[in-house]
């Protein structure tokens, strides 16, 4: 069997998208790259938590060809696939799931604002919403149209200073240096969905607009940097 | 250095993540020893099922390590203003990101007292700090945190005691008590309130604060000096 380390770490980071609360039924998914071999591994399709294990797990290539597995990968692999295929060298893990409060803001179309540091430690920016897919799209190639659809809203944005963003209609996907990374992003996505939602109602309730209470940019910066600059403060040495 | 108070704040730290009101490293506790002028605090960015009583940092008043290999929260030098300013009334404080807190902090809003669970805990609307400025964010961006939540409550004539919590706007909530375990339980409070005050606004869009007796007799009954709230 191949990748037996790597199959073992998205083991974990599936088994921690329940955990946290991101996955009811079987409504996510979490892979990780091997750079060197052009792989990624990746949950088998329509399996549930509690039956999932390591061995179980489906290894592809870039362009979502099953390699190694006997189970059919999630249906999502295409989109993993060509987010690896056009950033690998950036990214090396990728979640998707469907968590209730970033799905909102993706069925309403709607870019998370910045509205405070819980955000700006981690999203240099609002969390993304990307263009909905056009009926040919869908219709043609939808999950790899899904990621393309990714990459063509991320023009001129960097996937490491916004580590995930939002899909029209669908739901968050997420990305980090390796799936543990990718995970922790998907948790960060779901609390400033709640934490943004909430700060919009209560700052409607008090006649105020929702313009009046972004963070200014000069506070992203510092938290961003104190975080992840070169003179960063944030964790141990 | 400073055995005992290493132990306690450890086990605040271990009661704020039982709470569940924490993700990830989102949070930091420190517990003030009078004596000596120093406090003891979580480090930075280690998870709680790492973080060991000897892992936790000695700093000053000024925030500067006087003991400790790791480096101490970010948010230190808000927590040595907060002793700085209030050191002989407060003795532990706590600061998370708990996310019903958070969004009143980001609406940049004081939470208004609706009600006894409220007023039991903290005596009057709790508080949200005005915004830094760039300047201060650029030059004192943790001491400004602190010096923002001293001079709000002493602005609205409240002292640490009766209002034993703050939000910073756009950051979230800090809660302090006689020790870090009654900040922790205070922090606990605090997100318990920020929830029932959302969900009250969306039931009844109008709705107006308590009565401010009705405040006056549930503070009084808790902490009054004739208080009759839990056992002798």
């Amino acid at each position: 069997m191949m990748l037996k380390e790597l199959r073992e770490k998205v083991y974990e980071a599936n088994m921690d998208l329940p955990k946290h609360g991101l996955v009811v039924f079987t409504w996510g998914n979490a892979s990780e790259l091997d750079r060197e071999r052009g792989l990624f591994v990746i949950k088998p399709s329509g399996v549930d938590y509690d039956q999932l294990k390591p061995e179980q797990l489906v290894i592809c290539d870039l362009d979502g060809n099953v390699v190694e597995g006997d189970l059919n990968p999630s249906s999502d692999t295409p989109t993993h696939a060509y987010l690896y295929k056009m950033w690998g060298d950036k990214i090396g893990g990728v979640v998707h799931t469907h968590s209730t409060c970033a799905v909102s803001w993706a069925e309403a179309g709607r870019s998370i604002p910045c509205y405070g540091t819980t955000q700006a430690d981690y999203f240099y920016g609002e969390v993304p919403c990307m263009r909905g897919l056009t009926a040919e799209e869908i219709e043609e190639a939808y999950e790899l149209n899904t990621g393309k659809v990714i990459v063509e809203g991320f023009e001129g944005k960097d996937p490491v200073a916004l580590p995930g963003c939002l899909v029209r209609n669908h739901g968050p996907f997420t990305w980090g240096k390796d799936a543990a990374a990718a995970v922790y992003h998907a948790v960060v996505v779901e609390e400033v969905a709640k934490m943004s939602r909430d700060a919009e109602l209560l700052c409607l309730a008090a006649g105020k607009k929702p313009e009046d209470i972004l963070a200014p940019q000069y506070l992203l910066d510092k938290h961003y940097m104190r975080k992840h600059g070169p003179n960063a403060y944030y964790g141990q040495k | 250095m400073l055995e005992e108070l290493r132990d306690q704040v450890f086990e605040a730290n271990k009661a704020l993540q039982a709470t569940g009101i924490v993700k990830y490293t989102w949070s930091n506790v420190s517990g003030f020893d009078k004596a000596s002028g120093l406090f003891v605090i979580t480090p930075s960015g280690v998870h709680s099922d790492e973080v060991t009583p000897d892992k936790l940092v000695v700093c000053d008043l000024k925030g500067e390590v006087v003991e400790g290999t790791m480096r101490p929260s970010t948010d230190t030098k808000t927590h040595a203003g907060l002793y700085a300013a209030w050191g002989d009334k407060i003795g532990g404080a706590v600061h998370t990101h708990s996310s019903w807190a958070v969004s009143w902090s980001q609406s940049g809003r004081d939470i208004p007292c609706y009600g006894t669970l409220h007023a039991d805990y903290f005596y009057g609307n709790i508080p949200c700090t005005r915004a830094e400025t760039e300047t201060e964010v650029e030059l004192s961006y943790e001491e400004t945190a602190a010096t923002l939540m001293v001079e709000r409550l002493a602005a609205d004539g409240s002292d640490p005691i009766s209002m034993s919590g703050a939000l910073v706007k756009y950051v979230g909530p800090y809660a302090w008590g006689k020790d870090a375990q009654e900040a922790v339980y205070r922090m606990d409070m605090l997100e318990e309130v920020a929830k029932i005050a959302t969900l009250t606004e969306m039931h009844n869009q109008g709705v107006q604060e308590a009565p401010r007796y009705l405040l006056n007799y549930h503070n009084y009954r808790m902490h009054g000096t004739k208080g009759f709230y839990g056992q002798q």
